[in-house]
């Protein structure tokens, strides 16, 4: 009997600390909404992968300690898609076929994202692009998909600005054969021609070649003062490495790698003057930017990088749609993703019809002495570019 | 051919369906397809002016950032800043849907931007293509082809920058809608034509088809025995039903010709009944309407397999009266006894329906019915056309039985005036010759009883003698007078006055028995006539009036006035015209048919022997008919009878009673007496020489006119008979006028005043003339007045 009774008393306050464990959880009453994406979590694109998937924790974390959306709570739902486009494409028919989720994040990189866009544009889904920059996903007249940040077309083109202040003609391009490399050559070249600017050489290499001596000997021998090379973070120091092998010390600029700290640490002192672009930097002075940067650096004890920004800024995006549209519904979300907008921690959004981004502005940062500088716009720089 | 396929229907119907399509198509392209289109073009045209303004501002902003920012002429900013321009009029074009080029002028012009946005063309050719932009005069918008392409184009000059600005819009984008209002149109003609042919191929299914069978299946005589669509059906069985109803009513008709061809008079009416029965299953009645239009003679019944005729049936409180009265047909499907439960024969047929019409004659008047009534049926149009037919040809049959009657009565009649002719002209020869020996014996006793006093024993005899020859010369008189010989003495008169006088002496006479009653006329009109013989007519209607009625009865005498149409002439011979009417009625025994034919025969009567002549009524026929009048009779045995005496209205005034003078007077003069009769010679030889005249006598004209041609200046008047042989009185008075003219001539004639004699009385200058046989005072008086006219 006295053990029945201990028993009943045992109970009784495991349901009460039950209670008290599950009141906040159930201060809404409404299920949760279910949020879905993969990342390129291991694999090629892991390291902006895992920066991008802290990035959408944040959000999570933020959002839901805000009462969530709409009163919901939000429920992410990250499967690593092994930086594989196919295992991509399986992973988000699973998440909308099998675990039925409410809405959807983008994945990383150009490649994948534009993997999965037919799924996506199949099913319904909004989805904000929050890892991908290739116009060419805007220019296959899908009506889901929309742009977070400056397309690959236009990523050098305030360092050619740069160049032209300072008075420097001759380039060489140099790219790698991926999609978004390649747009960003030719983006380049484009603007370019605009500028004035004469373009010594231009060159592509197969995406994985290690060696690129070959071919920063011959971007040496056109008479190019300017290197400009179109690829991710392995690329530039690839080339970076085989500058310095043939001893030839052009103005480097280099897409994505640049803009993150590993670029630093795999090259150390000779990372210096690099330039690149970044679609956004700590320091840049938009709305909540340091509340987000310090926030990043209290949670997970590292510097965010603009990839983290990027996903942090996709959330914003569809909080702000939500919060319009008044529903999760989706056909209503797109309306209001083709028609608003808004600002985030990494600028303006603003879509054209096709859903290309047209109101971001990308960000040219220099490596000087070991600290990534803001050159570019002239307006926000941190320092003055320098050109040796 | 032409006439019949435009007459046809599909024809009537076809035409106008591709006419309505092809207006339809004509509209739908002039007013929707046509304007759609111009208004496409306006729009894309205002909608590339605006554009151009917003790329005009983005090169205006871009330029008002470099002065603002006093970079103006620093070469580099300028250069930096027209690429954004560039970027931004490129990301403009692109989010537009535009395409273009901006070439920088001074020099070699340079294409400095270009979108080649769904444009397959080569650099050479697009240059080529911007080139000709360039050289189109018209500067604002304007269209042009490119490679099987419609473009807007749009162009301005960025003077500041040197730049020409050329933007194409692809006006496929706009000929989608247009492609897809031409789709609509095609669609919406496909639809109509296919709706058009589909009614074509669907009306000649449903219309023309089903006509086809049933018309040709009538031109081959055959029954159409069409099935399928209901109105068709009902047509094919309609026709099927008149074609069946129309083999009938020819049977029917053949059948009624039959027996209209083939029988007369009761047989006709006895088959027509049958028919009736043979052909519906009725029993049937045809009556002829009597006068009152309230009896039904009939002419034939058929009632529960037996036939009925020739007698009357009241028509009150039986269907026919409504039939007769509202003159259209009657029919009762059922229950006929309730509504008419009087109805004898209805109920002794047990009928139960009712068909009855009212047949005309040829004047449209009613003559008679046709009913048909049994068991409770319906009655078709065709039942009661065959009916109807049936009656026609009863109404023409009983028509044709009245004719024959009154051609019957017309020969019958001809036949009685010939009779009578001819029993006139017998009597009127022997009354002439018995007129002259009476004559005699009248005179010769008149004579006598001048020569002897009255108490000579001889003298009561001569009276005797006397009397019995005026009474038979009154005989005589009658006998003419139905011969329309006797005497007239015509004057201007009044039947009322005639009728007062004559009820003067039946009053005293008649038993008290029988009632006079009179209903003169006041206005009455006047006639020529014999007043004599005019109320011995009338006396005699009485006298046979009150003999009808030997226990007692209503004798009524009515006059008046009668217009006389041609249509109600009783004889052939009769005229229309004014007459005077006088009718004797009474309430007497009545004759029957047999009797009233003979009634104006002389010598006929039914009185018993010796109480009468059997000259009354042909004495009244004869005065009446010599007076231009005619006479009627309507008997009924047991009712009584009525002789109505139509005498021909005059307008000529009342002339003066001529006097009668009584004793015979004495003269002096020579007379010659004409006279054949030589009894008569001797008479007025004796008598004139006894009242002091000389007598010369002549046996004919021939000898008269002898006799006068060598005594003219002796003879003072002449005497002359006017029926002589060898020369008549007439020609021998032509003669003796011609001898002399002022000669003076009495005739005596035996045969009264005809028409004839009053003609010589007036042209010949007659002096006087007597009635034969005469007495002696009458002539004596006569020639007196004569000789003394002087």
């Amino acid at each position: 009997m006295d053990w029945q009774g201990k028993g009943n008393i045992a109970s009784v306050l495991f349901l009460i600390i039950a209670f008290l464990f599950c009141l906040p959880d159930h201060v809404n009453a409404a299920p949760p909404i279910k949020i879905g994406l993969t990342l390129g979590l291991t694999g090629k694109y892991s390291e902006m992968s895992e920066m991008q998937r802290k990035g959408f924790e944040l959000w999570q974390r933020e959002i839901n300690s805000k009462n969530g959306l709409m009163g919901s709570e939000v429920m992410l739902i990250i499967y690593d898609d092994q930086s594989d486009p196919e295992r991509a494409r399986m992973l988000y028919e699973t998440l909308i076929e099998k675990d039925h989720v409410d809405l959807i994040f983008a994945p990383y990189s150009s490649e994948i994202t534009e993997a999965v866009a037919p799924i996506i544009e199949r099913h319904g889904y909004p989805m904000v692009v929050s890892g991908a920059a290739s116009d060419r996903i805007w220019q296959r007249g899908y009506r889901y998909i929309f742009g977070l940040y400056t397309p690959a077309s236009r990523y050098t083109h305030g360092f050619l600005e740069l160049l032209v202040m300072k008075g420097i003609n001759d380039l060489a391009i140099i790219t790698s054969e991926d999609p978004f490399s390649h747009e960003v050559a030719e983006g380049t070249r484009k603007w370019a021609e605009r500028l004035g600017l004469s373009i010594r050489h231009l060159e592509a290499f197969k995406k994985g070649l290690k060696n690129l001596t070959s071919i920063a000997k011959k971007a040496r021998a056109s008479g190019a003062r300017v290197m400009i090379l179109c690829g991710h973070l392995e690329e530039s120091v690839d080339m970076k490495n085989a500058l310095k092998r043939i001893g030839w010390n052009p103005i480097y600029f280099a897409t994505v790698g640049p803009a993150t700290e590993r670029y630093l640490e795999l090259l150390g002192n000779y990372s210096d003057l690099t330039f690149s672009t970044s679609l956004w930097e700590h320091n840049v002075n938009f709305k909540h930017c340091k509340d987000f940067y310090d926030s990043f650096l209290k949670t997970y004890g590292i510097r965010p990088t603009y990839h983290a920004a990027t996903a942090y800024a996709a959330g914003q995006v569809i909080e702000e749609a939500v919060r319009r549209s008044g529903t999760i519904e989706r056909e209503s979300l797109r309306k209001t993703l083709s028609s608003m907008e808004a600002m985030t921690i990494i600028g303006r959004y603003k879509v054209d019809r096709t859903g290309l981004q047209i109101r971001h502005q990308q960000l040219i940062i220099q490596w000087q002495k070991g600290r990534k500088e803001i050159v570019w716009p002239e307006s926000i720089r941190t320092a003055d570019p320098i050109f040796r | 051919m032409k006439m019949v396929l435009r007459r046809s229907i599909a024809f009537r119907i076809i035409v106008p369906v591709i006419a309505v399509t092809g207006i339809i198509g004509i509209i739908s392209y002039l007013f929707l397809l046509r304007t759609i289109s111009d208004f496409a073009h306006r729009q894309i045209g205002i909608g590339l002016e605006e554009m151009s303004k917003d790329i005009y501002e983005i090169y205006d902003n871009a330029l008002n950032e470099l002065v603002s920012k006093g970079l103006m002429n620093d070469d580099r900013a300028v250069k930096i800043q027209k690429a954004r321009t560039i970027a931004r009029i490129e990301e403009f074009m692109r989010v537009n849907n535009l395409r273009g080029v901006i070439y920088e002028q001074g020099g070699k012009p340079k294409e400095i931007s270009s979108e080649r946005l769904n444009m397959e063309a080569g650099p050479l050719e697009l240059q080529e293509l911007y080139e000709s932009i360039r050289n189109l005069k018209e500067k604002k918008v304007s269209r042009l082809s490119f490679r099987g392409n419609d473009y807007y184009v749009f162009q301005m000059n960025l003077d500041l920058w040197k730049w020409h600005l050329i933007i194409l819009k692809d006006a496929s984008e706009h000929s989608s809608l247009l492609a897809r209002v031409w789709l609509l149109y095609i669609i919406t003609a496909i639809i109509l034509l296919s709706s058009a042919l589909f009614l074509m191929v669907y009306l000649r299914k449903v219309i023309h088809e089903p006509l086809n069978s049933i018309i040709s299946s009538i031109k081959r005589g055959e029954r159409p025995e069409y099935e399928g669509i209901e109105e068709f059906e009902f047509l094919s069985k309609n026709i099927k039903t008149m074609m069946d109803s129309l083999e009938r009513e020819t049977r029917l008709l053949n059948y009624v010709y039959y027996i209209a061809a083939t029988k007369r008079g009761g047989d006709f009416f006895e088959e027509v009944v049958r028919a009736i029965n043979h052909l519906f299953d009725i029993n049937s009645l045809i009556a002829r309407i009597g006068d009152d239009g309230k009896t039904g003679h009939i002419l034939a019944l058929y009632i529960n397999g037996e036939i009925k005729k020739g007698f009357s049936l009241p028509l009150i409180g039986t269907p026919c009266q409504d039939v007769l009265e509202k003159r259209h047909l009657v029919v009762i499907e059922r229950d006929v006894m309730k509504l008419y439960p009087d109805s004898e024969l209805l109920r002794e047929a047990g009928a139960e329906s009712y068909i009855g019409f009212a047949i005309f004659d040829r004047k449209g008047q009613p003559i008679g019915i046709l009913n048909g009534f049994g068991k409770a049926r319906e009655y078709s149009e065709s039942d009661i056309k065959v009916l109807q037919t049936l009656g026609q040809v009863v109404a023409t049959e009983i028509e044709r039985i009245d004719e024959e009657g009154e051609k019957e009565r017309m020969r019958e009649q001809l036949f009685q005036a010939q009779k009578m002719e001819a029993i006139g002209t017998l009597a009127g020869g022997i009354a002439h010759d018995f007129n002259n020996m009476l004559q005699g014996i009248l005179g010769y006793a008149s004579l006598l009883k001048l020569k002897i006093p009255e108490t000579d024993p001889i003298y009561k005899p001569l009276e005797v003698i006397e009397r019995t020859a005026e009474r038979a010369a009154e005989l005589t008189q009658q006998l003419l007078g139905y011969a329309r010989k006797g005497k007239f003495l015509v004057e201007i008169l009044n039947i009322n006055d005639l009728v007062s006088a004559v009820i003067k002496i039946i009053s005293r006479t008649f038993d008290r028995a029988i009632e006079i009653k009179t209903d003169l006329s006041d206005n009455i009109w006047r006639f020529e006539g014999d007043k004599g013989q005019m109320e011995s007519v009338i006396l005699n209607l009485c006298v046979n009036a009150r003999d009808a009625m030997p226990g007692g009865g209503i004798l009524t005498i009515s006059t008046y006035n009668r217009e006389i149409k041609e249509g109600d002439l009783p004889y052939s011979w009769a005229r229309p015209g004014s007459y005077v009417v006088i009718s004797v009625k009474d309430t007497g025994v009545g004759m029957d048919k047999e009797t009233m034919k003979h009634i104006f025969e002389p010598f006929f009567t039914t009185k018993e022997i010796g109480k009468g002549t059997g000259m009354g009524l042909a004495m009244v026929y004869g005065v009446v008919k010599n007076h231009g009048g005619f006479i009627t009779v309507e008997s009924e045995l047991g009712k009584g009878s009525t002789f109505t005496i139509y005498l021909p209205r005059t307008e000529a005034e009342t002339k003066k009673d001529i006097s009668e003078i009584k004793t015979p007077l004495a003269g002096a003069g020579t007379i010659l007496i004409v006279d054949d009769e030589e009894a008569i010679r001797n008479l007025l030889r004796d008598a004139l020489s006894g009242l002091g005249y000389s007598v010369m006598e002549a046996s004919n004209g021939r000898e008269a006119i002898e006799l006068f041609n060598i005594n003219k200046d002796r003879i003072d008047l002449i005497i002359l008979d006017l029926i002589m042989p060898e020369m008549g009185g007439e020609e021998t008075l032509i003669r003796l006028r011609q001898i002399d003219p002022d000669v003076k001539v009495i005739i005596a004639t035996g045969f009264g005043v005809t028409q004839s004699l009053q003609e010589i009385l007036k042209d010949r200058k007659v002096s006087g003339f007597v009635n034969k046989p005469f007495n002696i005072a009458e002539i004596s008086e006569v020639i007196k007045t004569t000789l003394f006219k002087g």
